[in-house]
């Protein structure tokens, strides 16, 4: 069933990426403070506070580092952005990935992913708000859910932690000429606009449905 | 002596301050190489929650005691064996007390190569002769040992030398005295000889 040879953690064939610049010039950063750090810490050792020690303490201690922490960042969330990084916490998230990539299924996760609706990101550019902290608010409920991975207290089946809000839908589909087309949607746009009514009720699964320990053990 | 050897031991505390950044920062470097060679959940929560506070508090630790820190006007220096400390010609912004090691005092001439015209040990000082006469270095200064000497800025030394008069008339003996010495030797080792007066 899983399909490891699609890739789906960045398009194939990205000529050199903000990311993977960034990924470079953050190691090579890293070393020079690493070395400035070094140097000091070895031919300063007495002597840290006289005036060449202090510029480089400046740029070793103050200055790069913010570029380091700068870099980490940047090169940290916009990988966690990637499916790949969603699926690597294999037990809980195995069953969305291996559907997702199942030519077969018919959830919307697939469909979406199959027909390369959205190109990467796939996981992300659906569980995310598009607001000004919606970054941000996502990493920090994510970091929520590394916890529970790795304390083993996560519950299946997984919920979410907000209702899904119609926006996630509406950001990338409202104004696109087949969603326009339909009577429906323009009928329901208000409903559709402020929640009263889910995209989810009439657009099938979204995932598959996964079943508690309990069932599972009731239906083996 | 006594008095700037205490508060220079003084400083203990943002000396440790800043061995704790450098461990931060070190620390904190390495969990991000871990995190930019491979992105995981585990590496990815490392550097959220330890390698940022790591980086932000080390960067404060470090601005905190560079600004606590004015720039001193009397500093311990170190030179390595070898190393010049000034070299004829220049221009002086500092007297020179040896606290550990030897120096020599060197006269060099593009032509005639150099000569050795003293050495110095643990409590002399010079430097001070391009300050008060205004004049560049006369003689090149290099560590025969490796040296620690403290160093005066001129701003200080010159509050010094207005302000305590004792000491202001024996620098001027002993400036007096080593410039004849010095031009003595100069002359001597450059061929010339002393007029007779």
């Amino acid at each position: 069933m899983p399909q490891a040879q699609v890739p789906y953690g960045v398009p194939p064939h990205q000529p050199l990426t903000a990311v993977a610049f960034a990924n470079q010039i953050g190691i090579g950063l890293c070393i020079v403070v690493l070395l400035i750090v070094l140097y000091t810490a070895i031919f300063h050792r007495n002597r840290l506070l006289e005036p060449k020690a202090k510029w480089l303490h400046l740029i070793g201690l103050a200055i790069l580092p913010l570029g380091v922490w700068f870099l980490g960042n940047f090169v940290a969330v916009e990988a966690a952005k990637q499916a790949a990084f969603c699926g690597s916490c294999h037990p809980v998230m195995d069953p969305y990935i291996n559907d997702m990539l199942d030519p077969s299924s018919k959830t919307l996760a697939a469909s979406h992913f199959q027909n390369r609706y959205i190109v990467a990101e796939h996981c992300y550019s659906c569980h995310v708000s598009y607001g000004l902290f919606g970054t941000f608010e996502a990493k920090m409920a994510g970091l929520k859910d590394v916890y529970r991975f790795y304390t083993k207290t996560w519950e299946l089946p997984i919920k979410l932690s907000l209702p899904y809000s119609n926006w996630n839908c509406l950001y990338c589909h409202e104004g696109a000429k087949k969603f326009e087309e339909l009577d429906l949607h323009v009928d329901f746009r208000e409903d559709l606009t402020f929640d009263d009514v889910s995209c989810i009720r009439c657009h099938s699964l979204s995932h598959p449905r996964q079943s508690t320990p309990q069932q599972e053990k009731e239906g083996a | 002596m006594n008095k700037i050897l205490s508060r220079i031991s003084a400083d203990w505390y943002k000396r440790t301050a800043l061995v704790l950044a450098q461990l931060l920062t070190v620390s904190a470097t390495i969990m991000t190489i871990v995190l930019l060679v491979n992105v995981g959940p585990a590496t990815l929560t490392v550097f959220m929650l330890a390698a940022q506070p790591f980086i932000l508090l080390s960067i404060v630790i470090c601005l905190v005691v560079l600004i606590t820190t004015p720039e001193r006007e009397i500093i311990k220096e170190h030179f390595a064996r070898g190393a010049t400390l000034f070299r004829k010609g220049e221009m002086g912004d500092k007297v020179y007390v040896i606290e550990n090691g030897q120096v020599e005092a060197v006269d060099e001439d593009p032509g005639k190569g150099e000569k050795v015209i003293r050495t110095m040990g643990p409590g002399d000082h010079f430097g001070e002769i391009a300050l008060i006469r205004r004049i560049p270095r006369t003689l090149t200064v290099r560590a025969v040992t490796d040296v620690d000497v403290l160093t005066i800025k001129a701003g200080a030394f010159a509050s010094l030398f207005a302000g305590v008069p004792v000491l202001r008339d024996s620098f001027h003996q002993m400036m007096q005295q080593r410039l004849e010495t010095t031009k003595q030797d100069v002359n001597r080792s450059h061929g010339h000889t002393e007029p007779s007066s």
